[in-house]
């Protein structure tokens, strides 16, 4: 066998152990273990008003008070902010007679409130806030309104906020 | 004397002579024997605790350990909500040369109608690093089994594994409303790390 032979088996037997020895090097011990949380549902959001206000047969000069009251559907989470945006009365020659206030409470007396009117803070899923609202016939209001209807509407908007 | 007969003479003294020096070949010598060690095995183990779901905190940093969800299949998620999902990881490193790493799932895509509204993220991070733990990332623990207590260079240690679900706090209208989401099979791997000098 001449050097140069014996140089090149050598060569060619040191690169299969380095093979060798690198395979054994990767083997190693692990574990896996997989977390399972599970499935979250998403609620749903809408709210309902409701009031008390009966403004039938009004006569010049005479307030009706009522109370509205917003609430939210449950069967879900969350919290929730609204808005109560200036009155608006129907077209007809009764709408200038008629003058709508709506008050922070269920009292019928103090500061009203200036639109677009927001809460300040968050509410409970299952809070009903709840305002008064009055509707005044003009003192003054001729003849002609008399008979005369109108419809009167607050919006109420309402924004979803966080559960907590 | 003839030549043959002589040569079986001079055979004859030569066999003579060996057998003679063979003789001479008896030494002393001693033995002994060596008793048999016991060599034991290090270990790598991960075990985990049944999870707990949380409300998040306020800024939604981390749980709120005050505000558990006992079902999280009858709870109704809205935008803006922030969720922990938590359990308690068990690692044991045991080994005078053992490196290992302990690595939750970064990346995690939730199923369903509601994947596209939640962001889940992940971390492992303990409360507080023992002797030979090295926090890597929020995601990866580093451990180092040499650089516990001699002789029995065991680490063991628990960690919470902590899965994070948000619902976007910007969707709109009532996009996602009564739909759902799943988030299954967050990997929790420990896996030895190859020695730094080949056997």
């Amino acid at each position: 066998m001449t050097g140069r032979m014996r140089a090149l088996l050598v060569a060619a037997v040191a690169v299969v152990l380095l093979f060798v020895g690198g395979t054994a090097a990767y083997a190693a011990w692990s574990r896996t273990v997989s977390l399972a949380p599970g499935t979250v549902g998403a609620g749903d959001f809408g709210i309902t008003t409701a009031h008390t206000l009966n403004v039938a047969g009004m006569y010049p000069g005479e307030v009706r008070t009522g109370v509205l009251t917003v609430s939210r559907a449950p069967g879900t989470d969350g919290r929730w902010l609204y808005t109560l945006g200036a009155p608006t009365i129907s077209a007809g020659t009764l709408a200038g007679q008629l003058t709508v206030r709506v008050y922070p409470t269920t009292a019928c007396s103090g500061a009203v409130l200036t639109f677009p009117w927001t809460v300040a803070t968050p509410q409970a899923l299952t809070a009903t806030p709840q305002h008064c609202i009055s509707v005044t016939l003009a003192a003054t209001a001729p003849t002609t309104v008399q008979g005369q209807t109108a419809t009167i509407t607050v919006p109420v908007t309402a924004e979803n906020r966080s559960t907590y | 004397m003839r030549k043959t007969t002589k040569g079986a003479i001079a055979v004859g003294a030569g066999v003579a002579l060996l057998l003679g020096g063979a003789g001479t070949l008896a030494a002393w010598s001693t033995s002994t024997t060596l008793t048999s060690q016991t060599v034991t095995a290090g270990d790598l183990n991960l075990t985990t605790a049944a999870g707990t779901w949380y409300w998040g905190n306020t800024g939604c940093t981390a749980a709120d350990t005050t505000k558990t969800i006992a079902a999280i299949a009858s709870a109704r998620i809205v935008p803006g909500d922030c969720l922990f999902y938590q359990t308690t990881a068990t690692v044991t490193a045991v080994g005078d040369n053992l490196k290992a790493e302990a690595e939750i799932q970064g990346t995690v895509t939730p199923t369903g109608g509601l994947a596209s509204y939640l962001t889940v993220s992940t971390t492992l991070v303990p409360t507080t690093l023992p002797t030979g733990v090295t926090q890597t990332s929020s995601t990866l623990l580093s451990i180092d089994a040499s650089a516990a207590t001699v002789p029995t260079h065991n680490i063991s240690f628990t960690v919470p594994a902590t899965v994070k679900v948000v619902f976007n706090s910007a969707t709109a209208n009532r996009d996602g409303a009564t739909t759902s989401g799943t988030i299954a099979g967050v990997a929790l791997t420990l896996k030895q790390k190859a020695p730094a000098v080949a056997p």
